[in-house]
């Protein structure tokens, strides 16, 4: 009765609506809207310094007058108020305030200060990202050292961050710098920054000690003969898993930074004296010219830097192998390796180039040329197998032997569909399958690529929906595409194998034909880094002898043409040499008599 | 000037090749032996050999002006407005060319092929890739040329190979045709059939000077004259000449009988991948040089706003012709004077006016000055 009179009391009485708003709304703001007006590159959104936020309505900011400088330097030393500079002040409070503004301490609480006194004398702070830094070495090493109580017994004057690096600091890296915003970069790449009072520089010393993936079986390219190390993400790990393999001198590694407010780092590797400069030079230019938020790692720098981002071709060789990217460099290729991901880039690069893997060099030659010409065929299966199987079957019966012909169309006569929806069907249920199978853990996904295969396909001949026999290319095809060992051209031949269902489709062997020339042409016009995409055949350079098949390694003697690398001979007559050379021991000279 | 590139000497000679030898595919091979019997094999040696000498006055005007193209030349030559106009007739011949040539071939494909394919759908696709290639440049067509060429050798070596058994060594006899006077006559008139190798010329600067284009040019009309007889020689071996002569694509009809056991039999289709892929190389080869007389005749600096308004005009060629008959008792017909006269006797035409007026180009021109 209560509910009813409540119920009526409400229908009959005004009340003010409840807040029905759904809660958090992100609505432009005219700040906003102004700066995406703007066509230069975006900016990272800083924060105001505290004394800012009193002249929040100046835009732009006049150079001081020297007698305002004189007053905020005077602020700066009595109050302990930063003044703006990059400098590092010589008073020890304004830098930690300093610090703190630029790292919006204490809102943002993984950046360590701590403040303590070197030889219980002199005041000063270290500053540092927590969980970047290796805390044994700070707890057992750095502090130990620099509070000794006898850490100044030698110090007689000057500047305490010379004595300090040259006397007490126990680390290998050490350097100095007068500016902040070089510091909080060293502080965000997992080096610690020590201020000392009295001293117009930091010393950065680097104790990096994050947490990282160890070196480990690469997974996806493996192999039987050869090395089994991949990459990892860090970057220093990779450089030197390349270096461990060439040891020389020439080896020039350039770090560059990259991405404007992730501040991620590159590396450019080649062989000075060996690769190209144009196209080393070719390859710093387009890397500095990256202008952008954020990169992570090699896929992003690639996509960046590639001569022609509309082509489905990659034009950048990634791998994940140290002793491929090692040879590639001993090619002339240029190497990039990039912080974050475990792959390194080569350029330039060529379409052959991308069938070769490292086990082809690990076997007999033979055998390295009969697994190139196995993945030739791979890509022919892979592109061209279900769009020439549309064609024979609408467009070209005749060239089918009589009762091939008949069992086809045996087959195909409880199918409903037209051939090309038969097999656009089975083609994306098997894309799907594929990509269900990357997407899932590995165990459910190699079940899940088995249950696809078998059960999928077969239940799809026994619904009548495919005919048996395109169960079968299609299989071909999905083998096919699994022997192309470059996973970028991989993708490539996967979305061309429809444009070749469609061409086989729509005009039989001659719209198949048609769109050949017209791929030729496209990757006959591609360049990788100014080397033809296409060569040594289009156009014809000097032939090395391991181009398409892979002749024996004592025959191997020049590095490609195409690269026009600084050296070109990479050996000598090997085989040559030995087979020259008289015989010694027991058939030495006695024997041989 | 357009920007073309630089090709190398045998890129060069496979732009000729394969725009020369593309013709056996379709009626030539019946259209000869139906001029001169039998004899039609050695008689495209005599064409040849006519081609030959009259590149002599081709390859010596480019070397007397090096580093410049036909069009540039006939300019210094005959002046500016003859100049012109002969560098218009040449964009409109091979036009025409390029035009006869498709509309032969997807004639022939709707014969053996694809009846029932309205025209326009055929030449529309093979005109886009045309137009793709001449978009990508000469440079993209030369690679793509070398590469079909080798392509259409090993696939005319094998179709011979395999047409070996169905050969009769009666089927050449008599030697002499239809006699050796018209053999003769005939070989000395047909020998527009090489006129391709004007490619050349209009593509000069692409190639690094004379010696290049001597290289390229005398090369490439050797080899397509060993490849026209050769596959003459072929087809008369399987085919008597009087039902060769009926044949509108000898060579496809050579695909189709060829057999082993029961299993290989009809290998048309798969010879039909090179003969579509290296008509397309070789219109393109034909339409870059169209487009290419076309800007350097108006003196334009880039191709690109020219290709659509081209394509559009071949297209219009091309679906324009009533039928097979036409294009074979009339447009071909007409194609063996007229390019002899523009071809050939222009280049010489030109290099007597340069002697006579003493015109010379690059340092010896600089020398004489």
């Amino acid at each position: 009765m209560a509910g009813f009179l409540k119920s009526a009391g409400s229908f009959l009485l005004y009340k003010e609506p409840k807040n029905t708003e759904l809660g958090f709304e992100l609505l432009e703001t005219a700040q906003e809207k102004t700066g995406q007006d703007g066509d230069g590159p975006p900016t990272p959104q800083k924060p105001l310094p505290p004394q800012a936020h009193t002249q929040k309505k100046k835009t732009s900011k006049a150079p001081l007058s020297v007698p305002e400088w004189n007053e905020s330097r005077k602020a700066e030393s009595e109050y302990c108020v930063p003044s703006g500079s990059d400098d590092v002040s010589g008073k020890l409070c304004v830098s930690l305030e300093t610090i703190k503004q630029k790292f919006l301490i204490p809102k943002n609480q993984d950046i360590v200060i701590r403040e303590f006194k070197i030889g219980r004398k002199l005041e000063a702070f270290i500053a540092y990202v927590d969980g970047m830094v290796d805390k044994q070495i700070l707890n057992l090493s750095l502090f130990p050292s620099v509070m000794d109580k006898a850490a100044l017994d030698g110090f007689e004057g000057g500047s305490a961050a010379d004595y300090l690096t040259d006397n007490v600091l126990p680390v290998h890296s050490v350097s100095k710098s007068g500016k902040y915003s070089d510091i909080v970069m060293q502080i965000l790449n997992g080096s610690c920054a020590l201020f000392i009072e009295n001293c117009n520089e930091c010393v950065i010393i680097e104790i990096k000690g994050f947490e990282k993936r160890n070196v480990q079986q690469t997974l996806t390219e493996n192999v039987v003969k050869g090395s089994q190390e991949g990459f990892t993400e860090d970057l220093r790990t990779n450089i030197t898993l390349v270096r461990r393999i060439i040891r020389n001198e020439n080896l020039v590694t350039e770090i560059m930074p990259v991405g404007n407010t992730n501040h991620s780092s590159c590396a450019v590797i080649y062989l000075d004296g060996v690769a190209n400069p144009a196209v080393v030079g070719e390859v710093k230019k387009r890397i500095q010219s990256i202008d952008t938020d954020f990169i992570m790692g090699d896929c992003m720098i690639e996509q960046f830097i590639e001569d022609n981002p509309f082509m489905l071709f990659p034009q950048i060789l990634s791998t994940e192998r140290p002793d491929r990217t090692a040879s590639f460099l001993m090619e002339g290729q240029v190497v990039i390796i990039a912080n974050g991901t475990p792959f390194a880039m080569a350029v330039p690069v060529t379409f052959f180039g991308l069938f070769h893997t490292s086990e082809d060099i690990a076997v007999r030659w033979p055998l390295g040329s009969f697994l190139r010409l196995i993945r030739l065929v791979g890509l022919f299966c892979a592109t061209w197998l279900p769009g020439l199987y549309i064609a024979i079957t609408l467009f070209h019966n005749e060239m089918l032997p009589t009762e091939l012909l008949h069992s086809i169309a045996v087959s195909k006569e409880s199918v409903p569909f037209p051939t090309v929806v038969e097999v656009l069907i089975m083609e994306i249920s098997f894309e799907l399958i594929r990509e269900g199978g990357i997407r899932v853990p590995t165990a459910i996904g190699q079940t899940l690529g088995i249950v696809g295969a078998l059960i999928l396909g077969q239940a799809a001949v026994s619904a009548g929906l495919v005919s048996p026999l395109l169960v079968i290319v299609v299989a071909m095809t999905g083998l096919g595409s699994f022997a192309i060992p470059n996973y970028t051209l991989g993708l490539a031949v996967r979305l061309e194998r429809f444009l070749f269902i469609f061409a086989g489709a729509f005009l039989g062997f001659y719209g198949i034909s048609l769109m050949i020339a017209l791929l030729s042409y496209v990757a006959c016009s591609m360049k990788s880094f100014g080397v033809p995409f296409f060569s040594p055949i289009a156009p014809k350079t000097k032939m090395n002898r391991d181009v398409i098949l892979r002749l024996p390694i004592w025959t191997q003697k020049n590095r490609p043409d195409e690269f026009n690398t600084l050296n070109r001979k990479r050996q000598g007559n090997n085989q040559k040499l030995w087979i020259d050379q008289p015989k010694k021991g027991n058939q030495g000279e006695g024997g041989g008599q | 000037m357009i920007k073309e590139g630089k090709i190398g000497v045998s890129e060069a000679m496979f732009l000729v090749v394969v725009a020369i030898s593309n013709r056996v595919f379709f009626t030539a091979p019946a259209v000869v032996v139906k001029a001169v019997g039998t004899s039609g094999w050695y008689m495209a040696l005599v064409a040849d050999l006519t081609a030959i000498v009259f590149f002599c006055f081709v390859y010596l005007l480019l070397k007397r002006f090096p580093d410049m193209n036909l069009i540039d030349i006939f300019s210094v030559c005959f002046g500016k407005v003859l100049g012109f106009l002969f560098s218009f007739l040449y964009a409109g011949s091979f036009v025409i060319v390029c035009g006869v040539l498709l509309r032969e071939f997807i004639d022939v494909l709707k014969v053996y092929v694809f009846d029932s394919t309205p025209l326009s759908v055929l030449a529309g696709s093979v005109l886009a890739v045309i137009m793709a290639a001449a978009f990508l440049g000469l440079e993209t067509i030369a690679r793509v040329a070398r590469m079909a060429g080798f392509i259409m050798l090993a696939g005319l070596i094998a179709l011979m190979c395999m047409a070996a058994p169905q050969f009769k060594l009666d089927n050449i006899f008599p030697v002499g045709g239809y006699g050796f006077g018209k053999t003769l006559f005939e070989g000395l008139t047909r020998s527009s059939a090489y006129s391709e190798v004007i490619v050349l010329g209009i593509v000069a600067g692409a190639l690094q000077g004379a010696p290049h284009i001597k290289k390229a040019g005398f090369s490439a009309l050797v080899l397509s004259g060993i490849v026209l007889s050769g596959i003459l020689l072929g087809v008369e071996l399987v085919f008597p000449y009087y039902s060769l002569q009926e044949l509108t694509s000898p060579l496809y009809e050579l695909a189709r009988i060829i057999t082993f056991g029961t299993f290989f039999q009809r290998m048309d289709p798969i010879f039909l991948f090179i003969w579509i892929i290296t008509t397309t190389v070789s219109s393109s080869i034909l339409f870059y040089c169209a487009v290419s007389s076309y800007c350097k005749a108006f003196k334009l600096s880039d191709t690109r706003p020219v290709i659509i308004p081209i394509a559009v005009i071949v297209f219009t060629f091309v679906i324009q012709q009533r039928d097979i008959i036409v294009v074979v008792d009339k447009l071909i017909e007409a194609l063996r004077i007229s390019p002899v006269l523009l071809f050939y006797i222009l280049p010489a035409a030109a290099l007597i006016t340069a002697v006579i007026r003493k015109k010379k180009g690059g340092e010896q021109a600089i020398g004489n000055s």
